[in-house]
């Protein structure tokens, strides 16, 4: 097994998406990455985005696992929580020891029966504008180390500027159709999703990576790729 | 007529924001197949029946394709929809920007807006539009999602599109029940309102396999929300 230094590894974590920067890139496949390689390189076990609605309202748009106990605690904390607080705020929330908590009764019964007992939010941001929040979550207590911290948010910056593109950011009109679209997406995602458990007889997982497997070998984005399932031209 | 609140309001905020002289929404889910919603003018209604009678012009095609149809000058649209030929021009319609209402893959239904004068729209409009035409989808599929519910205090849930199950779940109902995912969602509705379920539960259902929609005599009736299951 080669051994990589963890500069090399956040360098080449930074290139996998930078290249999502170039043209008709797949935004929620980006994501993905980004939720893949925070697990990868940070001392967290799953990791959770979030992007705010037309109303403000928090979605799940890439999560490490589509396992419904991760997507269940981001959902919940949708409601209330550290992820929705982090995006209130535009600030970094950390919670080292979710049992301590005195607050988020929900979420923390939720999380300590996942496992889980620290998590870290880091909002997604572009300028003064909060567009979501990234959840990473640690089965063990304790706070991320400072340079985890560091890195972290400079994913979830390149993130951001990727998904809403630097050169239209000044355009909030802009913000809005692209974050509508990564939201659409999804859904169609979740769609097609269901169209290929159903068709042939898969978990949720396993049709969200044949789903992945086949926009990426065949250079569509996802959203396409799901339409064509949803539209049954073509089969998984 | 669906009750839905601030129909005529959803209308009123493309008058406002964009370049046009009227605008009318029509949504294709719900209790009825086909139910206009609301317009900011007796025209904008016109503009929609005159198509609606030929069944054809720029609200079947924006429906089909699932995107926005731009119509810079009617007096030619007879080339593109010949039964339509000069309906739209003779109801006083000099342009016509129609644009889908989607959510997913689910097609709520359509804007129809129109223009006096000639002319296209701006890409910034364009865009503009699409992002009021993306916001209105989702108010009206919130509405048509809590439209019906016997007992209100009950079963309310918030944010129910952000429920990942509830897309899943239209997914496997849509290949169950060979229907459209409109249908399919509208399937999973029926259901959970007949059984007092939360959207999200009767989803749960259809995942774990508990819950079936195929076209079999029972399941048709389970669909309307007539018989235990």
């Amino acid at each position: 097994m080669v051994t990589r230094s963890r500069p090399e590894k956040v360098s080449t974590a930074f290139v996998k998406l930078a290249d999502t920067l170039v043209a008709d890139y797949d935004v929620l496949d980006m994501l993905h990455t980004l939720a893949e390689e925070c697990v990868d390189l940070l001392q967290v076990d799953q990791v959770g985005l979030l992007l705010a609605g037309p109303h403000g309202d928090l979605q799940v748009v890439a999560s490490t696992s589509e396992q419904s106990e991760l997507v269940e605690i981001l959902q919940l904390q949708a409601g209330e929580g550290p992820c929705i607080e982090c995006y209130h705020t535009g600030s970094v929330v950390t919670i080292a020891d979710i049992a301590a908590l005195d607050k988020w009764p929900a979420f923390q019964q939720a999380a300590l029966r996942q496992g889980f007992a620290s998590v870290h939010v880091v909002p997604l941001r572009i300028h003064e504008r909060v567009i979501g929040a990234m959840g990473l979550f640690g089965s063990a207590t304790g706070d991320l180390e400072q340079e985890d911290a560091v890195i972290a948010q400079a994913l979830a910056s390149v993130a951001t500027i990727s998904l809403l593109q630097e050169r239209t950011i000044r355009e909030s009109q802009i913000v809005n159709d692209q974050l509508q679209r990564a939201l659409n997406s999804r859904i169609m995602i979740e769609q097609a999703k269901g169209v290929i458990a159903q068709i042939s007889t898969v978990t949720m997982d396993e049709a969200f990576s044949r789903l992945r497997n086949h926009a990426r070998s065949t250079h569509q984005t996802l959203n396409d790729t799901s339409q064509q399932v949803i539209d049954r031209t073509l089969v998984l | 007529m669906l009750n839905l609140p601030g129909d005529d309001d959803l209308c009123a905020v493309f008058l406002t924001e964009l370049p046009v002289t009227g605008a009318a929404i029509s949504i294709f889910v719900g209790t009825a197949n086909e139910t206009r919603m609301g317009a900011t003018d007796d025209r904008a209604i016109a503009l929609d029946e005159a198509q609606f009678s030929v069944g054809e012009g720029p609200r079947w095609d924006a429906m089909r394709t699932r995107a926005p149809v731009i119509v810079p000058d009617t007096r030619a649209a007879h080339l593109e929809w010949p039964a339509l030929g000069t309906a739209l021009a003779d109801a006083g319609a000099a342009a016509v920007f129609v644009l889908p209402l989607i959510v997913g893959a689910v097609n709520i239904g359509v804007v129809e807006m129109y223009h006096t004068r000639p002319g296209s729209l701006s890409a910034p409009t364009l865009l503009h539009a699409q992002t009021l035409t993306s916001t209105t989808s989702w108010a009206l599929m919130h509405s048509i999602l809590d439209e019906g519910r016997r007992n209100p205090g009950a079963m309310t849930e918030s944010e129910p599109l952000a429920r990942r199950e509830i897309h899943q779940a239209t997914g496997m109902i849509l290949v169950q029940a060979d229907v459209s995912a409109a249908e399919a969602l509208m399937l999973l509705r029926a259901h959970a309102f007949a059984h007092e379920q939360t959207l999200a539960e009767a989803a749960q259902a259809v995942i774990n396999r508990s819950l079936n929609f195929a076209a079999e005599p029972d399941a048709v009736s389970d669909s309307a929300g007539s018989e235990e299951h």
